[in-house]
Formats: C-alpha cells, structure tokens, sequence
C-alpha cells in the first residue's frame, strides 16, 4: 500500500524510524511537498510549523496514497511533553482540511515498542510481521550515529574559523523552508553549527537537569537547555549562540529568557534570538546574521 | 506569615472569607486595573501569555501593600500554566521584590505540607479548619448563581436612569461581599441580594443568548475580559460561561461520561491540555439552544488555538454566529467594544 508520511514537526526527530518500519512492512512511503502559503487552512494564529503541516498535509491528499501516517505525539519520555498545538493537531487536520484520506494517528508517549505495534495493527498487520519490523527498526535505532560531545560535533567540518550553537525546536533548526536554509547561509559566512541532532535524548535531558535547578517539562526545552549546558562545558570551543523561535510559541516564551539567563551568567558569550513566521524576509535574516558573525569576529581578536 | 493570592473572578471573595474563618493574616489584592497589566508585563517574559503577567501584578501590587507570601498552584504541563509559579518566582528573585512564593502542589504530600502550614498560623485543630468547607462550598455554588442573576436583570434593564441605579446596587454588594467575616454572612447577603435584584427588573422586550467559552482565566476573571459580560447585557444579551469556579470544582469530583465530555467526542475525543475539550464540548452542546458563541482567549494560548480551528469549522457547519476574541495587554477598549457591537448587530440581524 502506499503511504504518506507528512514532513513536518516531528519527523525531524522520529521521521527516518516510521520509513524504516514501514518499509520493513513492506509498504511504499511517499512524502509530502511544501506547497506554497497555507495559513488561510488553519487560521492566522497558530504558529509557522502547525501551517507547515496543514500545507504538506494537503499536497499528500491529492498525491494518491492510501494512508496519511500523522501519530499523535504527546510525550517524548518522562515529563517531556510536546506542545498542545502538536498533540492536537490532528483534530485541526480533521476539521480544516476534511481529508478524504483517512489518517493513521497513533498515540507516543515515549515508548517505541507499543507506538510501533499500534501502527502495525492500525494497518491489520499479523503479529508475526510487526515483530520482525519492530526488531529492525529497533535495531537501526540503536545504531544511529551520535557524537554526544561538543568536541566530535565539531571535528565534522574541520576548516571553519568559529562554531555557533543553533537553539531551537528541531522542526524549526532542521526545515529550511522555515528558516530560509540558515545553516548554508552561515556556512557561507565561514561558521560551523552545532545543532541537537548530534546529540540524542537522554543526554540532552540529562544534561539539562544536572544544570538548572528548574527545567521546563517540554521535551524541547529539555533539548534546548541541555544543548546549552553541553557546550557550556567546552566553552572556548564555541562563539555564540543564536535561538531560532517561531512567532507565537508557547513553550518558547519560557524556554527562551531561562536559556539566555543561563548562557548569560556563564559565559556572557553573545546570544540573538530570532523569530520566524511567515513573514519573515530573506533579507532581513541575512542582515541580522551578518551583523551577528561580525560581532563575533571583532570578539575573538579583541 | 502575610499570605496574598491572585485575582480570579469569585475566588478572591471565598479565598478572603476562608482566611477570615481560618484567623490567618492576609492581603486581599487590589482590584485589576491596566495598571496591574504594565506591571506584570514589565517583569514577565515578553511571549507568555496574558494571565501571568495579570497574575504576577496582583503578587506585586499586594508586594506593595505589606504581603510577604505568594500563594500559588503548582501544576504539570503541558499547558504554559504549569510554569507559572516558575516564572513567577524567576522574577521575584532577578529583581529582588522582597516576597516569597508557596507553591501548593496538586497531589498528596503538597496538600499535607500547606495543612500543617495552615495549622502552624492559624492555631487552629484539624476538625476547626475542615468545618468551614461545607458552607464554602455552598457559598460557591451560590456566589455563581447570584452572578448569573444579577447579569439576567441588568440585560432586560433599557433605561440609562435605571441603569445607574442598578450599577450603584451590584457595587454596594460587591463590597458587602469583599468585607464578609464568615460564610454564613456571605450566605446571608447572597440571599438578600438575591431577593433585592428583582426590583430592578426592567422592560426590554427581546434579549439574546450567547454562550462564552474558552481559556479558563480569561472566561472567568471579568477584569481580564474588560468585562465582557456587562457590556452584552447591557446591549441585551444574556450570557453563561462554560467555565466557572463551582462547575470546576464539581466537574473534578464527580466524574461524568454525559454533558460536554459527549459532545466533544467527535472532535477532540482526548484531552489536549488546557481547556480545549471543553471550549469545543460546551459550544457544541449549546448550538442549538443559543443565538451566538463568543471564544475569549489570551494571544498565544496553545490549546485554545487548536480549539479555535476546530470551532471555525464548527460554526459553519452548525451554522451560528461565532466571534473569537484574542486578548492581550496592548488591546485597546474601543476596539474591543467595537467587535461586540458588530456581534450584536449579527445576532439582530439573524433574528
């Protein structure tokens, strides 16, 4: 059968483990495109990666495929939820778009194995199959590369001059059509990015909570203090932070002040917040990280 | 020990008559004005939403009249009202506003820990802090449905005359009600008020109804929502919330499969956090029986954005007149006034 997996919001961190399994089940995946403005779809407040989703969500409708994979995301692990918006997104898909294809939603709460054998029932698999497919998956996973350490994260791209720390929700950092491909532009300007994506969960989460005595119970915010405090601890190793925010974010609006306290009190190192909607032009981006990279460069001769 | 809490439509009025059953020290917050708003919003991080930075003026302007203790809940997310008494605490220490916070967590050894607090300040047993709750309890119920009533008469009133005598009326019980010693008091002047209000019934012959759903705060605080409700009333239109203090509290301690947990099914069967289910539940529940449906909601609030979608929608369908009203502390009276004078002017024309 085919299948249409929606690239957006949480498939930047779980994405590459449904194909795996739903390969392994013997299905076809096809992805979905970002096809141009979609805000008229979901209403004008939510925020830029809940539109994300309804417009890749409505090219899926119209690519031909039997199911439209959405799970429901509630918590990435122990006291690590995900947002409203994002747990109830669904529902939004169900009432904007009437989706004439139905969805496949089930629920994560932190646990791949019953996530994995809910889908396969969701799709009236034998149980004999979902195993096998679950065994592998879990297995890929297992063996996924991280670095967990600042010092292996940079040696990835050795001729830079000066490493930034890019904050923010993976949707966010990783999507370039929402944040306009920063991570070219930057390197561009001769800087190297360190993202989360280097690191996995549970030593972000534990990172996080070894340094702040009051962590935010968002797994984002666990990502995002716990990648501060990690390259804390190799401060001369970084120049900077930069925190990508979408426009109207929640979780964003504590997650943020708290981090740049954080930095600001270790290190003092220079930390820009910029927030993104839909519209955002490129120029001012450009503007703002040039102005950025040439306060970073007259640090480090000073 | 000074204790202070926040301002929360009725619940300041209980909170104050059971500090004064309990004998323990405290200060009522000053009355919500745009003053609290600029105050909260100065020392508040600048995306949160509305109801923390109301909060937090309350601890601050009560900081200022000799309070020492914040009272606040605790909570778990994934609602931004579960970091509350974080932030709150944040701020009271970054700008050294002298002011402790007591956080009151909702499980077992929190509510163990505030009792013998309790105990400790007030030096009072046990069975003497618990025999105010059953006449507390009564007193919420009564206190909503006094609300309910006074707003009834105020919309069929069309007189400017009779208008400004009811006004001088609801505040002369607004203040008997803030200076009750005991709940038996409070009871009595709910019943007499009760009775009173109905001299003032006035002549309007058509009155709509309108239902008012959405985050909790916003729905019930009624300095919060620039006291939405009045104005309705006052164009004539007579309104409920979906949200108030003594359908909260009956609604955690009897559960019940009926009402707006059966009518939120078909479009959020589970909860998502904060108030959403019951802002799509009650406005299905009432579509057929009201002329409108009014969704109050600070800018930003994750759940109710959710809602919000699924209620546009809804409202197509069903077919009924739906407004949603985003708040935040930069809103402006008169645009607001105009937005529900544009909704009246809906309702008269549909009828």
């Amino acid at each position: 059968m085919k299948i249409g997996i929606i690239k957006a919001l949480y498939y930047y961190e779980y994405g590459d483990l449904w194909t795996y399994f739903l390969t392994n089940l013997g299905h076809d995946c096809v992805f979905s495109e970002h096809n141009g403005n979609s805000s008229y779809l979901c209403g004008d407040e939510a925020c830029l990666p809940i539109k994300m989703y309804h417009s890749h969500a409505q090219s899926l409708i119209s690519s031909g495929a039997d199911f439209i994979f959405s799970p429901k995301i509630i918590k990435c692990g122990k006291s690590s939820f995900t947002c409203p918006k994002v747990i109830g997104v669904n529902e939004m898909l169900q009432a904007s778009l009437k989706p004439v294809i139905p969805l496949i939603s089930p629920e994560f709460t932190g646990d791949f194995k019953s996530f994995f054998a809910n889908t396969g029932l969701l799709l009236n698999e034998n149980a004999v199959n979902i195993k096998s497919a679950l065994n592998k998956t879990l297995l890929y996973n297992d063996r996924k590369v991280v670095f967990n350490s600042v010092s292996k994260a940079k040696n990835d791209d050795n001729d830079f001059q000066h490493t930034v720390c890019l904050l923010g929700h993976k949707y966010v950092v990783d999507d370039k059509s929402i944040n306009m491909d920063i991570k070219d532009k930057l390197r561009r300007l001769g800087i190297r990015c360190i993202t989360s994506t280097y690191f996995d969960n549970t030593f972000l989460t534990s990172a996080a909570s070894r340094a702040l005595s009051v962590t935010p119970f968002w797994i984002t915010g666990k990502q995002a203090t716990g990648l501060a405090a990690a390259c804390e601890t190799k401060a001369d190793e970084i120049d900077g932070y930069i925190y990508l925010s979408a426009f109207g974010c929640g979780p964003d609006s504590f997650i943020v002040p708290l981090t740049k306290k954080y930095v600001g009190i270790l290190s003092g190192k220079p930390f820009m917040e910029i927030s993104l909607d839909e519209h955002t032009a490129a120029t001012g981006l450009d503007t703002r990280l040039e102005a950025f990279i040439d306060m970073i460069k007259d640090r480090v001769t000073v | 020990m000074i204790l202070t809490f926040p301002n929360f439509g009725n619940l300041s009025v209980l909170l104050s008559v059971l500090m004064r059953e309990w004998g323990v020290p405290f200060i009522m917050p000053p009355k919500t004005t745009k003053n609290t708003v600029s105050l909260g919003s100065r020392y508040a991080p600048a995306d949160a939403c509305l109801p923390l930075k109301i909060i937090l003026g309350n601890f601050l302007e009560a900081s200022n009249k000799g309070a020492d203790t914040a009272v606040f809940l605790g909570g778990v997310g994934p609602c931004l009202f579960g970091c509350f008494s974080q932030m709150i605490e944040l701020a009271f220490i970054e700008n050294s506003i002298p002011i402790n916070m007591l956080r009151v967590e909702p499980n077992k050894d929190g509510l163990k820990h505030t009792l013998s607090l309790i105990k400790k300040e007030s030096g009072k047993s046990l069975s003497e802090i618990a025999s105010p709750i059953f006449d507390g309890a009564k007193s919420c119920h009564m206190l909503d449905k006094l609300e309910n009533r006074l707003l009834l008469v105020r919309s069929t009133i069309e007189n400017e005359t009779e208008r400004k005598e009811f006004n001088a009326f609801e505040e002369d019980v607004n203040t008997l009600l803030n200076n009750a010693e005991s709940f038996r008091e409070l009871l009595n002047i709910i019943e007499s008020s009760y009775k009173k209000a109905e001299s003032f019934i006035g002549e309007r012959q058509k009155i709509f109804a309108v239902g008012i759903v959405g985050d909790i705060y916003t729905t019930i605080d009624s300095d919060a929502n620039y006291n939405l409700q009045k104005q309705l009333a006052n164009m004539g239109a007579y309104s409920e919330r979906s949200m108030t203090i003594s359908k909260w509290f009956k609604d955690k301690l009897v559960y019940t499969p009926f009402g707006w947990r059966w009518y939120s099914k078909p479009h959020i069967p589970k909860g998502i956090g904060g108030f959403a289910r019951q802002t799509v539940g009650y406005a299905s529940m009432w579509s057929n029986t009201v002329d409108g449906i009014i969704q109050v909601h600070p800018l930003n609030c994750m759940p109710e954005v959710a809602a919000n979608t699924v209620l546009s929608n809804m409202s197509r369908e069903y077919d009924f007149p739906f407004l949603s009203l985003v708040l935040d502390e930069l809103s402006g009276t008169s645009g607001y006034v105009t937005r529900i004078e544009a909704f009246y002017d809906l309702l008269e024309a549909k009828s």
